[in-house]
């Protein structure tokens, strides 16, 4: 069955195209490094981050000087980059670690600087971007018999990046998440066995306060996936599992918190177990709602909405891409199926974003159930609108007959939309396809 | 005696604490009067506490002396591998080198495959000088002085001592005297060897899966032991659980000195004493409770609280 | 001043803006010699408004600025130029780094203590007020920490206006400001009238003893110290007490901790009688609770509870009130706890008297000795001598000493070395005749361990047992071992038969220092290991001023030995010919 365009479109599925940064070229000429691997707004939405394979961070700021050219606000200006990350050598373990950055987090501002987290698998760095004064001082007078104080004159006002404190060495295995506390605080990393709680301002001791390993590696079934902290208290997080669990931890119960306060679990369905049932059920990103009451967990194939006082079962569950299921076989053999995608609240926790495979994303209406399939691309902006058409995917023997049709054996697996962020007070979306970062708003 | 310098550098080294480049300097170039007069296969009288890697486990090396003794008291020879892998290269070789220097006669530190200009640049003691010291000069002064090292010991004529084991090409201890030692480990031939090689199960020779040395049976150890008339040959290069392990029949031990190698591998570590009258005793030893990597902690840290 | 004394001062302004922070460094922590050399009109006119524009720097150089600055009231004129240092410092509490902007305050604090009420009121308090509404939130985290300076010492209308901006803070939107709030509280209490107290910050306390944030909540449980001092024992009571209740139910295990951590000082701050009747339930409760931070932190009061109750309360209050859990705690799952517990058993034994003690507290002591975990055994040991203080030498040694004697033996060699270290107490307590009947030979083992510290530590030992037992003891139990030990053939044992006459050089008498060391020693003087010839030397240092002024033999010997074939025996030699 192949999904339906909506005749008439909803208009709080409408989006439309405001713009796009990165190098237009084809697939295979992009240098891997350029991939972007993190997105992130900051807490009001000014500022936007993403993070690449080879290490970099770039830092957008809202154009709030003049309208944008599409004739919206939703336009982001570059602001500066700096290398976050350098590819490094594990001497302990004889191992590459790559530069690639896994997660980006800024802390709520303080004052005119910004502050970010960036960790790649091994490294959490803590980064203060300013705007310095550059001094000039007046000539100098080296007549010995008065002394002088020097004159120091501004000159010019210059982006500045350092990197304030390095928190390393305190994970055995690759970081998949770093999450600050609205303590302004502590914040938390998690790798595939271990969430470790540390304080911003110490770098030279880490709390293990989750281990999950067992006592001899054989007996090890499942790996944490991603770690977060609430949006509003600061006792609670949760970390979801490779087995499609989700664990929420109360620090106030006590101060190691290996045992959870909930756990978030659905039944398997017996009769849909395959081979594939225990990879696509591994979650990749867990989210709470803006307001802290729900949380999203994506899985490979769907995305679902749990209400953190309901642990048997989402209170809604969404089909990202159905119509990959028959083609689980292929994406095994070309390891797609380990993807890990992001999971996205709007910023009034009524929709929520899920990205796909062939630069499509798709946006789902909480309140009207409807969803929208868009794809971001350089060439499907229709008009002098710019609003994006919705796409539909064809399958089986079904001859595609429009431009915004796609079947199913077309779809391109080295295009996917992995991260995404919605802005914390608009509806602007911020998509990264591969070297592209795509902004678009409603 | 103008030639015992004060005991000032030591007492710095010990505390964990570094000295500055100018000091380094210096050290490094009374070392090398002192190593240069040292031969390939340098004689050692006991008693002497034989010890295996350190790989710049500062604390680890810290308690050995406290399990073992402190210099000039206990008389020791350490078979190589003292920067890398661990966090604190720097100030690990420094306080050996500058026993050596306050001790030549009581202390005698051989070269070990870490000992080079190459491995340590992938392993970590170059990026820590680079750390510590804002530039390479330090590195190069170090690994400059490590040309001089002797590669082999000879215990009362009787126990060999080196860090890796024997060579295809080596068939006498003469052979090794006459190698030409002032240089950069080689990637192959007899000083290559030595500094990699692993003894087997196999006999014969084999191919090293490390990539330079070469894998030596009992056949070999026995052989070569018997040709040159010792009774021991005294190896480190390898992790041991139990910090020392013997094979070939007795013919080879390897002793391991760092504790929890890696600060994870879990394993204990282990000096050799021997005594005047070269009876061994193994002391098999822990880490020591405040270590120097990071602490990841499961009791909850103060600032916690 | 001359020209030439000018010089190197124009060095140090030059390196005030010098690329290299060591050198910045190095000027900035000479300012005062700076503003010395320029005077303070010079100071106040040139030199501050320069710092103030120099501001952005790494942060070791701005701590430094911070520090110096705290010295310069003398040196921009006195106390009514005061407020001239205030602009740097003000923009220092602005910067977001914690240390820095602590650092500033605390300049802060030193000067405004040399201002005059005028000028806190002209300078300071408009200062506060700035950075108490700056949108920078290390502003007002900072602004939390000068309120101390003016409160209560300005005119009655601005006090109004010093109360609203702290209200202000302690609801500030950000949970770090209110935490700084909190932490600031309780200096303030302590400053204040005790009405002020009352009228002014209990309401802000109780406001932020409920706040949401776990964070914040610990820390102005501190504080309840100093209200608790300042408060009438009827505001305690109506006030203080239930909040502290409810705080020690908390739902979070870190403000449960608090409440634990400081119970001793609370008790002392409320005195003994509300205590027994408010607080011991609460104490109790700690002992239970769930987490185990909080019980050890619970456990840890004891001691201090103990020492502050009235002597007549204090067996009752223990033997009612905390005695009954002490068991369960020292079987603890945690061996946190336990070590904790280990660590304060012995404290409790003069309370509630040796009877008691006997019956209750020596079989946990016995249980802990031989706890599986090596840190608790450890945490035990060193209040062994203690307990025999307290229960006496006759039940001590049934129960106690068969276990000491397996410690000797432990295979940790660092619980080994923790009893080595508590011979000496326990031979003071046991008196020799038990102490040779049970321990000495244990002693005289340890000097053959395999492990150096504990031959070591083992040698320290024995000299001071030689100071307790005397010469005759020396004479008796020592004599012959160390005669054994310097003729064995094991070389190790020669050189500890020195290491034992070097440590004991200090405690020997002079006879047995001539009749038995000095023929040992000089023996190994011609020994074949060269380590045992220059500890012999070094052993022979040692004594000189005991030697007999006779003898005709040391001095030949070392000047013997300062020509040996060894270089380390040389040196020695040499070393140890000066004393003679």
């Amino acid at each position: 069955m192949a999904d339906m365009i909506p005749s008439t479109q909803n208009p709080v599925l409408t989006w439309n195209f405001s713009q796009v940064f990165g190098d237009k070229a084809s697939v295979g000429e992009i240098a891997d490094a350029d991939i972007i691997s993190a997105v992130e707004f900051n807490h009001d939405g000014e500022y936007l981050a993403t993070g690449d394979k080879g290490g970099r961070v770039v830092l957008f700021e809202r154009n709030q000087t003049q309208q944008g050219m599409m004739g919206s606000d939703a336009e982001f200006r570059f602001y500066t980059e700096f290398q976050s990350h350098e590819p490094e050598f594990d001497y302990l373990k004889s191992l590459e670690i790559e530069e690639k950055i896994n997660q980006i987090k800024w802390l709520k501002q303080r004052n005119a600087a910004h502050f970010l987290l960036t960790t790649n698998d091994k490294t959490i760095k803590l980064w203060k971007v300013s705007n310095k004064p550059v001094y000039l001082d007046s000539a100098s007078d080296t007549d010995e018999s008065v002394v002088t104080i020097p004159n120091l004159r501004k000159q010019e006002v210059r982006t500045d990046s350092r990197v304030k404190r390095v928190f390393a060495n305190a994970h055995a295995y690759h970081i998949n998440s770093i999450s600050a506390n609205t303590d302004d605080e502590t914040f938390i990393s998690a790798d595939d066995l271990r969430v470790n709680l540390w304080n911003l301002a110490v770098n030279d001791q880490s709390f293990n306060i989750v281990d999950i390993k067992p006592a001899t590696m054989e007996e090890l079934t499942e790996v944490i996936t991603s770690a977060r902290f609430h949006p509003q208290n600061c006792n609670l997080f949760m970390y979801s599992s490779s087995k499609g669990a989700i664990k929420l931890c109360d620090m106030r119960a006590a101060a190691l918190c290996d045992k959870h306060a909930k756990s978030f679990e659905e039944p398997q369905d017996p009769d849909n177990k395959s081979f594939f049932s225990e990879i696509i059920a591994s979650i990749s990103d867990v989210q709470f709602s803006n307001n802290g009451r729900y949380f999203l967990s994506r899985d490979y194939l769907t995305i679902k909405v749990w209400d953190t006082h309901m642990e048997s079962k989402p209170v809604q569950t969404f089909n990202v891409h159905d119509y990959l299921r028959p083609k689980l076989c292929d994406l095994y053999e070309n390891d797609c199926i380990f993807d890990k995608f992001d999971a996205c609240w709007s910023n009034d926790d009524k929709q929520i974003l899920a990205g796909s495979y062939n630069n499509l994303f798709r946006v789902y209406d909480r309140v009207s159930q409807e969803d929208v399939c868009l794809e971001a691309s350089r060439d499907n902006i229709s008009g002098p609108t710019h609003t994006l058409n919705p796409v539909q995917i064809i399958s089986g023997t079904t001859q595609r007959q429009k431009r915004e049709q796609i079947h199913v054996e077309d779809i391109d697996y080295n295009l996917k939309i992995l991260h995404a962020a919605w802005h914390p007070s608009r509806n602007i979306l911020a998509l990264a396809a591969t070297n592209n970062l795509y902004l678009y708003h409603r | 005696m103008t030639d015992i310098q004060d005991d000032g550098f030591i007492e710095i080294l010990r505390e964990c604490k570094q000295l500055s480049e100018k000091q380094i300097k210096a050290l490094c170039e009374k070392a090398r009067e002192i190593f240069m007069k040292e031969s390939n296969v340098q004689p050692v009288p006991c008693p002497v506490t034989v010890c295996g890697d350190v790989h710049g486990q500062f604390h680890d090396l810290m308690e050995l002396f406290r399990i073992g003794g402190d210099a000039p008291d206990t008389n020791y020879l350490f078979m190589g591998d003292y920067v890398d892998r661990g966090y604190y290269s720097v100030e690990t070789v420094s306080l050996l080198v500058a026993l050596k220097v306050r001790y030549p006669e009581r202390l005698f530190i051989l070269r070990g495959n870490h000992e080079s200009r190459q491995i340590t640049q992938v392993y970590g003691f170059y990026d820590e000088c680079l750390r510590k010291y804002g530039s390479a000069d330090v590195w190069t002064m170090f690994t400059d002085l490590f040309d001089y090292l002797p590669l082999t010991a000879l215990v009362e004529n009787q126990i060999f001592c080196l860090h890796g084991g024997l060579s295809p090409n080596v068939d006498t201890l003469d052979h090794i005297r006459s190698l030409d030692r002032f240089l950069e480990v080689p990637h192959e031939g007899p000083m290559c060897d030595l500094l990699w090689s692993d003894p087997d199960d196999r006999s014969g020779w084999g191919v090293s899966p490390r990539g330079a040395g070469y894998t030596f049976g009992q056949d070999i150890s026995e052989s070569f032991n018997l040709n040159n008339g010792l009774t021991l040959i005294s190896r480190a290069h390898q992790l041991v659980m139990e910090g020392y392990n013997w094979s070939h029949d007795h013919n080879v031990v390897t002793v391991f000195s760092a504790p929890n190698y890696c600060y994870r591998c879990g394993n204990q570590a282990a000096i050799m004493e021997l005594d005047d009258a070269l009876n061994n005793t193994f002391l098999q030893f822990d880490p020591a409770p405040r270590r120097g990597e990071p602490h990841v902690t499961r009791r909850t840290p103060d600032y916690f609280l | 001043m001359s020209d030439d004394a000018l010089y190197p001062i124009a060095v140090l302004i030059e390196e005030l803006k010098n690329e290299d922070v060591q050198i910045r460094l190095n000027s900035i922590k000479r300012l005062s010699t700076i503003a010395l050399a320029l005077g303070d009109s010079r100071t106040r006119s040139e030199l501050i408004p320069f710092l103030n524009e120099a501001l952005d720097d790494e942060d070791e150089v701005l701590l430094a600025i911070s520090a110096e600055l705290s010295k310069f009231v003398p040196l921009v004129g006195g106390s009514e130029f005061a407020h001239k240092i205030l602009p740097p410092l003000e923009k220092l509490a602005m910067v977001e780094e914690s240390v820095v902007h602590d650092k500033a305050v605390e300049a802060l604090c030193t000067i405004g203590a040399q201002q005059s009420a005028a000028h806190l009121e002209e300078f300071m308090l408009p200062l506060i007020q700035r950075l108490s509404s700056d949108i920078g939130w290390a502003s007002r985290v900072s602004a939390c920490g000068l309120f101390t300076i003016v409160y209560g010492k300005i005119e009655a209308a601005a006090q109004t206006t010093i109360k609203t901006l702290f209200t202000k803070l302690c609801s500030d939107d950000m949970p770090m400001v209110r935490r700084a709030a909190a932490t600031h509280i309780g200096t303030l209490a302590s400053k204040l009238t005790a009405d002020l107290v009352k009228t002014d910050l209990i309401p802000l306390f109780k406001k932020l003893i409920v706040d949401e944030q776990d964070n914040v909540r610990p820390i102005v449980v501190k504080a309840s110290v100093d209200f608790a001092k300042r408060l009438s024992k009827e505001d305690v009571t109506t006030l203080l007490v239930p909040l502290l209740h409810a705080a020690s139910k908390d739902r979070s295990w870190r403000v449960r901790f608090v409440v634990a951590d400081i119970y001793a000082q609370l008790q002392s701050a409320m005195g003994s009688e509300l205590s027994r009747s408010e607080l011991a339930p609460m104490l109790v409760r700690l002992l239970r609770d769930q987490e185990k931070e909080v019980r050890m932190a619970a456990v840890e009061q004891l001691p201090q509870v103990c020492i502050d109750l009235p002597q007549i309360d204090r067996a009752t209050m223990y033997t009612t009130n905390f005695l009954p859990y002490i068991p369960d705690l020292a079987a603890d799952a945690s061996q946190y706890v336990r070590i904790k517990v280990a660590a304060v058993l012995v404290t409790l034994t003069p309370v509630i008297g040796k009877e008691k003690s006997l019956e209750l507290i020596v079989p946990l002591y016995v249980k802990l000795l031989k706890d599986e975990v090596a840190d608790v055994r450890m945490s035990v040991i060193p209040s062994l001598s203690a307990l025999n203080n307290v229960v006496g030498s006759d039940s001590i040694k049934d129960d106690i000493i068969p276990e000491i004697v397996s410690l000797a033996q432990d295979p940790q060699w660092r619980v080994r070395l923790a009893v080595t270290e508590q011979m000496p107490g326990l031979a003071k307590a046991l008196g020799q005749s038990t102490f040779d009947t049970h321990l000495t030979q244990v002693v005289l083992t340890w000097l053959e361990d395999a492990v150096y510290a504990i031959r070591y530590s083992t040698s320290i030992c024995i000299n001071e047992l030689v100071k307790i037992f005397g010469e005759n003891w020396s004479k008796k139990s020592l004599k012959p071992l160390m005669q054994s030990m310097a003729t064995s053939d094991e070389y190790l044992k020669r050189l500890t038969s020195l290491f034992l006459c070097k440590q004991c050089s200090e405690s020997l008498d002079k006879d047995m220092v001539n009749s038995v060391v000095v023929p040992l020693v000089l023996k190994l003087c011609k020994d074949g290991v060269p380590n045992v010839r220059f500890n012999a030397t070094q052993v022979l240092g040692a004594i000189a001023p005991k030697v007999d002024k006779n003898c005709k033999t040391v001095k030949p010997m070392l000047e013997e030995l300062s020509k040996d074939t060894d270089v380390d025996v040389r040196f020695y030699a040499n070393a140890a010919l000066a004393a003679y």
